[in-house]
C-alpha cells in the first residue's frame, strides 16, 4: 500500500480550517494526481477526485464525502497589549486550551501561547472552574504596534501540534477529525484502481463541515449521485465514559444505522465487510448523526445515505488519537462497496 | 438618503408580514430596474439587466437586503383584552417592556407590559401582553386576530445629525443603500438585487431566491452588532468607524480570498472599513451560499447599537462607507475573478 501512516501525518500537520482548506486541499490534489480521473474544486472549497467505472450505459454514480475541514480559531479583537481575542471556528474545547503553542497565520506566520493564570495568583473558586473561550487570550511576545502591524481581526490560528506514533499503530494529534477519514477516501481510490468496477465514483473531501456540513451538501446538488456515503470519525472507547457510548479502536470502522440512513445501503455495507473479511463495528444513531451524512440525505430529491466512521479519542482536542488499520479497513470497506456495486442494487434503492 | 431611510425605517413589517414595507421598496425601484417581481414567499427582486451589447455569457451578481424585522405575534386573546403573545425573530422578553408596537392588519398601536409580578431582568414572554385599550376579549376580537403580526412602532429620529436612532434601521438602512445602487448601476453584468423576506425567521426568504437566481457571486447587505458600549461583548466593531466587511458570523466562514479582496477595494478607493467577526450574529449570507451547489458569498454590515431593540443606533459615515465600498466592489476588475 502506498499510502499509509506517512499521508495521514502530513495531511494532520498542515492547517485546513473550515471554509479555509487550502494547506490540506493542496496536499490531497498533489497525492490524488495520480489515482483520480478528474479533480475539481468547488466554489466552497470542497474537492472532488472523480474515478470513472468500466462499461456502456449509464454508470451508477457513487458519492464518498469525508470532510476535509479541521476546528480552528479566529482572531477576534485585538486587545490593548496586543493581546488576541479569540472565536470559534468549529468547536474547540476551551478547557484543553490554556498553555497551548499555536500558530497565528497574520502576514507571516506567527508563534504564540494560549495564556493561562496561575494557579497562585487564581481564586481557589478560579480554579476550580474552567475559563470559557471569552476570556482567554492569545500572547505573541511583540509589542502591541507590531501585532496590529502583522494580524487583523478575522486571521486564522490554530494549535500546533506535530502527529506522534504511539504504540500499537496508535497515533495522536490534531485534525485527526478528518484527515483520517480523507486517508481512508485516498486508500479507496487506491484500492479502485486495482479493482474492476461499474459505477463513477465522486470522491469528496467536503469543505465547511464542522460550521454546518454544507461543503458535502453543495457538492452533492452539483453530483447528483445516486448514493453516498459520508466518512467521518466517531467517540473511541476511553475510561470515564460509558461502553455504550463509544467503541473500542483497532477493531475496525464503524457502520451506522439510523434514520439518516439508507437501510438497504448500510446491510449492503455489512454484507460487504463479511464477504470480504474486513473488520466492522455496528454503531447506533437515533438522529442526527453530526455528520455529512445529515445534510447529504436531504440534498435535491433525496440521496440514499450511509455513514462509516473511524473511532477516535479525545475529539476536538489537539491530541486525538486512532489506530491506523481502522483508516485502512475504512479505504478497503468502501472499494470494495463500489466494486461490488450493481445496477439492480442501486435501482433498488428507492424500493422500500 | 435620510429621507429615504427614514421612510422605510418607520414602517412595521415583521417576519412574514413584510408587504407594507415590500411595496414602499417596490414604489421606489420600479424606476430604476429594468424588472421587477415577488416570489412565493414575498421576497421582491429588482433586476438591472447588463448594458446593450453585453456577451451572452453574462455574469450575474446577486445584492441581497433583508426588509423585514423582529416582532411579536398574538397567541391568545385573554377575558379582559389583554393580548398573550410570542416572538417572531431575535427578541428578549426583558427588552419589550414598555414599547410601543403596531399591527400589520388593523393597522392599531398597542403597548407591551408585563405582569405585576414579573421580575424585571427575568420576563418571559409567558409574562408579557399587549394592551390595546380595549374594555374586553369581544371588542379585543374586533381589532385583531390570533396571529397578528405587530413589530415595534417608531419614527427614525437623528440624535445628531450624523446619526440615526430608529426601530428598524436593521435592515431598512440596507435596503436604501440597494435601491440607490439600483438607481446608479451601470455594470457590464446582470444585477440583481432582492430585497428579502423572513430573514429574523431563519432567513427563509433568501433561501428561495438564492435557488432561483442562483448568481455567480452574492453580497449581502445587513447590520451587525457593535463591542464600543459599556461592558460590552469583546467585538471588534465600533460605531462611526467605517463599513463592517464580514469575515465570520454565527452562521458562516467567509471565503478568505472574498475578504481580501473587499479590504483591497477599500483601501484603494480609502473607504474606511472594518473586519466583523460576530460569532453569534445571523445574517442572509449563511443560507445564500449553500444554494444549489454553492454560492460565493460575502457581507458588508452597518455597526449598530443595541439591535434588536427599538432604539438601534448607526452612523451615517458608515452607511455611507457601505455604499462607496459596494459600488467601488462591483467596478472592481477582479470582481469574478478572486
Amino acid at each position: 500500500m502506498l499510502y499509509d501512516q506517512a499521508l495521514l501525518r502530513r495531511l494532520t500537520e498542515v492547517t485546513g480550517g473550515s471554509g479555509d482548506e487550502g494547506g490540506a486541499r493542496q496536499v490531497l490534489i498533489e497525492v490524488a494526481q495520480s489515482l483520480a480521473d478528474e479533480i475539481s474544486v468547488d466554489h466552497l472549497g470542497s474537492v472532488t477526485m472523480r474515478k470513472n467505472g468500466e462499461g456502456l450505459g449509464r454508470h451508477p454514480r457513487v458519492m464518498l464525502s469525508a470532510h476535509l475541514d479541521e476546528i480552528t480559531l479566529m482572531v477576534k479583537k485585538i486587545d490593548s497589549g496586543g493581546f488576541l481575542r479569540l472565536a470559534q471556528v468549529g468547536g474547540f474545547d476551551p478547557r484543553t486550551l490554556p498553555g497551548q503553542e499555536v500558530t497565528v497565520f497574520g502576514r507571516e506566520p506567527l508563534l504564540g501561547v494560549i495564556a493561562s493564570k496561575p494557579p497562585h495568583l487564581s481564586t481557589p473558586e478560579e480554579r476550580k472552574h474552567s475559563q470559557p473561550l471569552d476570556e482567554l487570550y492569545v500572547d505573541l511576545g511583540l509589542a502591541e504596534d507590531r501585532v496590529r502591524a502583522l494580524v487583523r481581526v478575522g486571521d486564522r490560528l490554530t494549535v500546533r501540534r506535530n502527529t506522534i506514533d504511539l504504540a500499537g499503530g496508535r497515533m495522536s494529534g490534531k485534525a485527526m477529525d478528518n484527515r483520517a477519514s480523507v486517508t481512508a477516501l485516498v486508500i479507496c481510490l487506491e484500492e479502485l484502481c486495482r479493482l474492476r468496477f461499474g459505477a463513477d465514483v465522486y470522491a469528496v473531501a467536503s469543505a465547511q463541515e464542522e460550521i454546518g456540513a454544507i461543503g458535502a451538501m453543495t457538492a452533492a446538488f452539483r453530483i447528483k449521485p445516486d448514493l453516498a456515503i459520508a466518512i467521518d470519525v466517531c467517540h473511541g472507547e476511553m475510561p470515564g465514559v460509558e461502553k455504550d457510548r463509544v467503541v473500542p479502536l483497532g477493531k475496525g470502522p464503524v457502520v451506522t444505522l439510523g434514520p439518516r440512513i439508507h437501510p438497504s445501503l448500510y446491510r449492503r455495507l455489512l454484507d460487504t465487510a463479511k464477504r470480504h473479511r474486513l473488520p466492522y463495528q455496528l454503531g447506533l444513531s437515533q438522529g442526527a448523526t453530526g455528520t455529512d451524512a445529515d445534510t447529504l440525505q436531504v440534498v435535491a430529491m433525496g440521496i440514499p445515505t450511509a455513514l462509516v466512521s473511524i473511532p477516535l479519542r479525545y475529539m476536538h482536542t489537539s491530541v486525538e488519537t486512532i489506530v491506523f488499520s481502522d483508516v485502512q479497513n475504512a479505504g478497503l470497506l468502501l472499494a470494495h462497496l463500489i466494486a461490488d456495486l450493481n445496477s439492480e442494487f442501486v435501482e433498488g434503492l428507492t424500493c422500500y | 438618503m435620510k429621507d429615504l431611510i427614514k421612510s422605510l425605517a418607520g414602517v412595521s413589517a415583521p417576519a412574514g408580514a413584510e408587504q407594507e414595507v415590500i411595496r414602499a421598496i417596490r414604489a421606489r425601484v420600479e424606476g430604476v430596474a429594468d424588472e421587477v417581481y415577488t416570489d412565493t414567499l414575498g421576497n421582491l427582486y429588482a433586476i438591472k439587466k447588463p448594458a446593450a451589447g453585453a456577451s451572452s455569457s453574462v455574469k450575474t451578481v446577486l445584492v441581497a437586503a433583508h426588509a423585514d424585522e423582529p416582532g411579536v405575534t398574538v397567541v391568545d386573546i385573554d377575558d379582559e383584552g389583554f393580548l398573550r403573545i410570542a416572538p417572531l425573530g431575535h427578541l428578549a422578553a426583558a427588552d419589550l417592556v414598555g414599547r410601543r408596537v403596531r399591527f400589520v392588519r388593523s393597522k392599531i398601536l398597542g403597548v407591551i407590559y408585563a405582569e405585576g409580578d414579573a421580575k424585571r431582568n427575568a420576563v418571559d414572554f409567558s409574562q408579557l401582553f399587549v394592551d390595546i385599550a380595549v374594555s374586553d376579549q369581544e371588542e379585543a376580537r374586533k381589532l385583531v386576530q390570533i396571529g397578528d403580526a405587530a413589530a415595534f412602532a417608531y419614527e427614525m429620529q437623528e440624535v445628531t445629525p450624523r446619526v440615526l436612532l430608529g426601530h428598524a434601521l436593521d435592515n431598512r438602512v440596507a435596503c436604501a443603500v440597494a435601491i440607490n445602487l439600483l438607481a446608479s448601476a451601470n455594470v457590464p453584468f446582470q444585477l440583481v438585487v432582492v430585497f428579502s423576506v423572513q430573514q429574523q425567521v431563519g432567513s427563509r426568504g433568501i433561501q428561495v431566491a438564492g435557488y432561483r437566481i442562483n448568481p455567480d457571486l452574492a453580497m449581502v447587505l445587513d447590520a451587525t452588532p457593535t463591542g464600543d458600549t459599556p461592558k460590552a461583548k469583546r467585538l471588534n466593531l465600533t460605531m462611526g468607524s467605517g463599513v463592517a466587511i464580514k469575515a465570520l458570523d454565527a452562521g458562516m466562514a467567509v471565503a478568505p480570498a472574498l475578504v481580501q479582496h473587499l479590504i483591497e477595494v477599500a483601501e484603494k478607493a480609502q473607504i474606511p472599513y472594518q473586519i466583523d467577526v460576530s460569532p453569534e450574529a445571523h445574517t442572509d449570507a449563511a443560507n445564500l451560499q449553500i444554494a444549489r451547489s454553492g454560492i460565493p458569498t460575502c457581507g458588508l454590515s452597518v455597526p449598530t447599537r443595541y439591535l434588536d431593540t427599538p432604539s438601534q443606533m448607526m452612523h451615517m459615515d458608515d452607511v455611507d462607507a457601505m455604499g462607496k465600498l459596494l459600488q467601488a466592489w462591483m467596478a472592481s476588475e477582479r470582481l469574478f475573478d478572486v
